[in-house]
């Protein structure tokens, strides 16, 4: 069962530092696709950067809504925001959010509910420079 | 303007490593047939999101300020990606991700960031 409750939300969850290394986005870079750069932070580098970066990892999320990665959680969409550019080697603080979390039901997965959760990178001066908005479906068995 | 990318075990499992992801689906083909789901490795979902981002970058020679995407689909191991890019105004692009069997995965709307001046 979810230990969190829907109408306890939004909710805040801890926060924690991060720090976009060169060599990672290099790395990034070159296994989606793009042109090889160490300094030129790929947009989609901001959801790593966010992912290992934060103090809840994704699979912590889903075990806090009672879903293991095993479940078969599935992406459903995302959507990012980019007031500036990411930048290497600078320290950025994680923040979280669990969003809500609603009930559905579809032909495919049956009994199921969206999670939206958050992801933000704030830098040094309190600015938001990344917003990530996820929503998962997390399957859930119907009752026998 | 189309954009190709093929989905590959090895850049899979560089991003696995850099998410700190371990879910096996990603990394690992037999843990993918005991869940029943053939013998192709899962293609994460935010490399999907990535590569769209990338068609668009590339297509537009511009940066990304807002990306909404749906993910309508699942690619796996050894796909081939196509994001097909359309300019809808001066400030935002379509970009749909299909297989090269016509599968949508993904498709939604970017705002480009501005366009940077040329130095002179």
């Amino acid at each position: 069962m979810p230990s969190v409750r829907a109408d306890a939300l939004p909710l805040v969850l801890p926060s924690a530092t991060t720090r976009i290394e060169p060599f990672e986005n290099w790395l990034f870079r070159q296994a989606v696709g793009a042109t090889p750069s160490y300094d030129d932070v790929h947009e989609g580098f901001g959801y790593v950067a966010c992912a290992r970066g934060s103090a809840v990892s994704l699979s912590e999320l889903l075990s806090m809504v009672g879903c293991h990665p095993d479940d078969g959680p599935m992406l459903m969409s995302s959507s990012i925001e980019l007031p500036s550019p990411l930048r290497v080697g600078i320290d950025y603080t994680v923040t979280a959010r669990i969003l809500s979390l609603e009930g559905a039901r579809g032909r495919t997965l049956g009994r199921y509910d969206v999670m939206a959760h958050e992801w933000c990178l704030v830098d040094g001066d309190g600015s938001t420079v990344y917003r990530y908005v996820g929503r998962l479906a997390i399957p859930r068995a119907d009752p026998a | 303007m189309t954009e190709s990318y093929r989905a590959e075990r090895g850049s899979m499992a560089v991003i696995a490593v850099l998410l700190g992801d371990p879910n096996p689906l990603h990394f690992d083909r037999q843990s993918v047939a005991r869940r029943g789901l053939g013998d192709r490795l899962v293609l994460q979902g935010p490399v999907t999101a990535s590569v769209a981002y990338e068609a668009v970058r590339s297509s537009t020679g511009r940066s990304i300020q807002s990306a909404d995407l749906t993910f309508r689909g699942v690619a796996v191991e050894g796909d081939l990606l196509s994001c097909d890019v359309r300019v809808i105004d001066e400030h935002s692009a379509r970009v749909v991700v299909t297989t090269s069997a016509g599968a949508i995965v993904a498709d939604g709307r970017v705002v480009l960031a501005a366009a940077v001046p040329k130095e002179q």
